[in-house]
């Protein structure tokens, strides 16, 4: 999948190195928009339930009470009303920042429009549950909000007598408004509850929750500000007047003053267009259509590893079709294969030892099977000269290797590190067809098909089937998971990948490599002297 | 996700170590960065939502307007030809003529429109919903209304004088069970002093024509006015 906007993705990725050095890649909060996201929402949720229990319902009672919130037990009620107001605010920010990361990344196309396409009624609810809070209050704001979200919506030809001359005057506005307005602000963020768990339902293992260091810096800040700049009301509403100056929350009420600048029909088309350009958005520029993995039943056991490791869910394991012993089989739905691999990486079959049968994986896309990736392999070490020969496994969206190519240094492209199959690493260095291999991913937390580094070091680290075999020496692999502009990172990778081959004398006693091959052969032969 | 237990070298060790003193230092910078940004657009930068020593005049009612034709017995030859249970003595047609309303200020035409009736059928009330913004200070409105099948003329005509303070917010509704042209905010204004309302020339149903004057643009469109206005500020 071709890569769009270069610089901007660069400078991206600038930005999440200079996080990932603050926070280190675990924490990094860019990696984390999404869960952020969810982590404010619910913050959002436990503070309104708190606001809720002391919130009347009447014209002038509704700003009594949350005038009573702020400054009568401004130690807690006035608290969460802040923390009501910026953790709303703090979702809108990580909502726009998490979908430009993922448009600048380009993980909208594919199996992932459904997920993007769902985003937009998401960003949808989440600005009507804002709006729809900031009438509550009922003090000068919340007039101007009710007035002029009311003739922004009197734009539309849809009302039959213009609503807001419910507005009018204060003798217009009945107390039962006020109940109606929070029955729409409750129900409004539940439906966006059920948004966000549609947005995420075709994604597996998605992150619902930061890492807890995170979530607690997070929530500090929100208390620290709360404390700093207590969200305050501005004074009562009198619908005989209109305010003048007023401090507007401009995450969620920038259309407002937009329409007073030219009209709330210009508003509507420019916010209709934005969605339409959004909803469009997965099928421009996609690129050619990646192929998807298919299963061979000849070599799939059931065994459920593809299923477990995909990241979109594509993989489902159904009863057996072909009358074997196994009881079940991996089945892929090509509608949601994005063709990372990653199926691959996580089959057992997948193993370049096989010999005495064509290698062929139970699951493996028809146009890079494993036999392939060890033609590759193999034709790559051969190429390779030195004392110190390394292979460098890189990822199609991480790119910007072949900088880093010599004659001791070769490079094999996969669709994502993830479709690596640990016997690959056993079988190169065991069989000495290479001296270290260094691992060149996407950056860490930033893998283009989400799970490919975290399933690559787990096998690694022998927490997740299938594991890279404990006799392969964990000192002649190296990682350099960095951005597409890091080649300097790479680099430095490989030398200190180097350096820990001579430093551990694995470069030692080459005359017990593997001689498969004239190139390997000769290879030894200059190591020997 | 359970934490990784054993690092690829090369692959962030950092991540075992968030809490390095160089890092704490950076990650409280970053979230108080985060928490301005959060806190300042909050409610920030101040909005003028009016301009200062400008006041606000809303036209704003819902109206239904004559039948287009009045009602008319049917002959006995019509009745006769319909259902038992359908024969009523009179047909009234539901459509409703359109309203044609004007607001001058200070002699300026200020709105001028022709306010459709609502509905599929057209028998629905007509409405409008304008936002005039203009500078405080004494005025003279006159408004106009015609609901009646009348080709020209209006039904309903009143004049007012204002002396709007800054900030006001003068509504103009329309009832024609209290006489007409109505003013909610107006009666507690003298009592709040936010300024002073009188009628100069209240006239009732019938009222010869005034002058039509060139048609300017609205503010706020009515619901399918054919008419134009402009922000006066």
């Amino acid at each position: 999948m071709a890569m769009k906007f270069g610089a901007v993705r660069r400078a991206l990725e600038g930005v999440e190195k200079g996080f990932d050095a603050a926070f280190t890649p675990a924490w990094n909060p860019i990696s984390q928009l999404g869960a952020l996201g969810w982590f404010f929402y619910w913050v959002v949720v436990v503070t309104g339930i708190y606001l809720y229990i002391f919130f009347d319902t009447g014209i002038h009672a509704a700003y009594d009470s949350v005038e009573y919130l702020t400054h009568v037990q401004w130690y807690a009620g006035g608290v969460m009303r802040s923390l009501h107001r910026y953790a709303s605010d703090a979702m809108v920010l990580v909502m726009l920042l998490h979908l430009t990361r993922e448009y600048v990344m380009g993980r909208l196309h594919g199996p992932r429009w459904f997920t993007w396409i769902v985003g937009i009624p998401v960003m949808w609810a989440v600005f009507a549950s804002g709006i729809s809070g900031y009438w509550l209050v009922w003090d000068r704001l919340a007039q101007y909000v009710a007035v002029a979200t009311t003739e922004w919506l009197d734009a539309l030809p849809v009302f039959g007598q213009p609503i807001a001359r419910n507005f009018l005057d204060q003798d217009a506005l009945s107390g039962r408004f006020f109940t109606l307005m929070i029955f729409i602000h409750i129900g409004v963020p539940l439906f966006l509850l059920f948004l966000m768990w549609l947005h995420i339902s075709r994604l597996t293992h998605s992150k619902v929750n930061p890492p807890r260091g995170l979530a607690a810096g997070s929530l500090l800040m929100l208390v620290a500000l709360a404390l700093w700049r207590p969200a305050l009301s501005q004074g009562p509403a009198d619908l005989n007047s209109v305010p003048g100056v007023l401090r507007i929350d401009w995450y969620y009420l920038f259309a407002l003053p937009a329409q007073d600048a030219v009209s709330g029909a210009w508003v509507w088309i420019a916010v209709a267009a934005g969605t339409l350009a959004l909803a469009v958005a997965p099928w421009v520029r996609r690129g050619a259509r990646v192929p998807v993995a298919v299963v061979d039943l000849n070599n799939c056991n059931g065994c459920g590893r593809c299923f477990a490791d995909c990241p979109y869910g594509a993989v489902t394991l159904q009863p057996r079709s072909d009358g074997s012993a196994y009881s079940h089989e991996a089945v892929v739905r090509p509608d949601l294969c994005a063709g990372c691999g990653i199926c691959t990486g996580a089959c057992p079959t997948a193993t370049p030892f096989r010999r005495r049968s064509e290698l062929v994986a139970g699951i493996e896309r028809p146009d890079f099977p494993v036999r392939v990736l060890r033609e590759r392999s193999l034709e790559a070490a051969r190429r390779l000269q030195g004392e110190a020969r390394v292979l460098i496994y890189g990822c199609e969206p991480r790119g910007g290797l072949a900088a880093v190519e010599d004659g001791a240094t070769a490079v094999v492209t996969l669709p994502c590190i993830g479709m690596l199959p640990p016997p690959f690493i056993d079988f190169l260095l065991t069989r000495h067809h290479v001296d270290g291999i260094l691992l060149a991913g996407c950056r860490e937390g930033a893998c283009f098909h989400r799970l490919g580094i975290e399933w690559t070091l787990r096998r690694i680290a022998r927490e997740r089937d299938p594991y890279l075999r404990e006799r392969v020496s964990r000192e002649r692999i190296g990682g350099a998971f960095a951005g597409a502009g890091e080649v300097g990172r790479v680099a430095a990778e490989l030398a200190a990948l180097r350096a820990r081959l001579r430093a551990s004398g694995a470069l030692e006693g080459v005359s017990g490599r593997c001689v498969e091959g004239p190139a390997a052969k000769a290879s030894v032969e200059r190591a020997n002297g | 996700m359970a934490e990784r237990t054993t690092a690829l070298y090369g692959v962030a060790d950092s991540a075992r170590a968030p809490f390095a003193p160089k890092r704490i230092i950076a990650q409280v910078l970053c979230y108080a960065l985060f928490g301005l940004l959060v806190g300042y657009f909050a409610d920030s930068p101040a909005y003028r939502h009016l301009a200062p020593n400008s006041a606000v005049v809303k036209l704003s009612f819902n109206h239904a307007g004559a039948h287009v034709t009045a009602c008319r017995r049917r002959t006995p030859t019509e009745l006769a030809a319909l259902a038992p249970n359908m024969r009523q003595l009179t047909q009234c047609p539901r459509a409703r003529v359109p309203l044609r309303v004007e607001l001058d200020l200070d002699g300026r035409r200020l709105y001028a429109a022709e306010l459709p009736p609502g509905g599929l059928a057209k028998d629905g009330e007509s409405s409008v919903y304008q936002r005039f913004t203009l500078p405080a200070g004494k005025h003279r409105l006159v408004m106009r209304l015609r609901d009646s099948r009348r080709k020209s003329g209006f039904d309903y005509v009143r004049k007012v004088a204002v002396d709007l303070t800054p900030g006001e917010l003068f509504v103009i509704d329309f009832n024609p069970q209290a006489g007409g042209f109505q003013f909610p905010a107006g009666k507690p204004l003298a009592a709040v002093g936010r300024g002073s309302l009188q009628p100069v020339d209240p006239v009732g149903k019938n009222v010869a024509a005034y002058h039509n004057a060139a048609r300017v643009a609205p503010r706020h469109g009515s619901r399918g006015a054919h008419g134009h206005g402009s922000r006066w500020s």
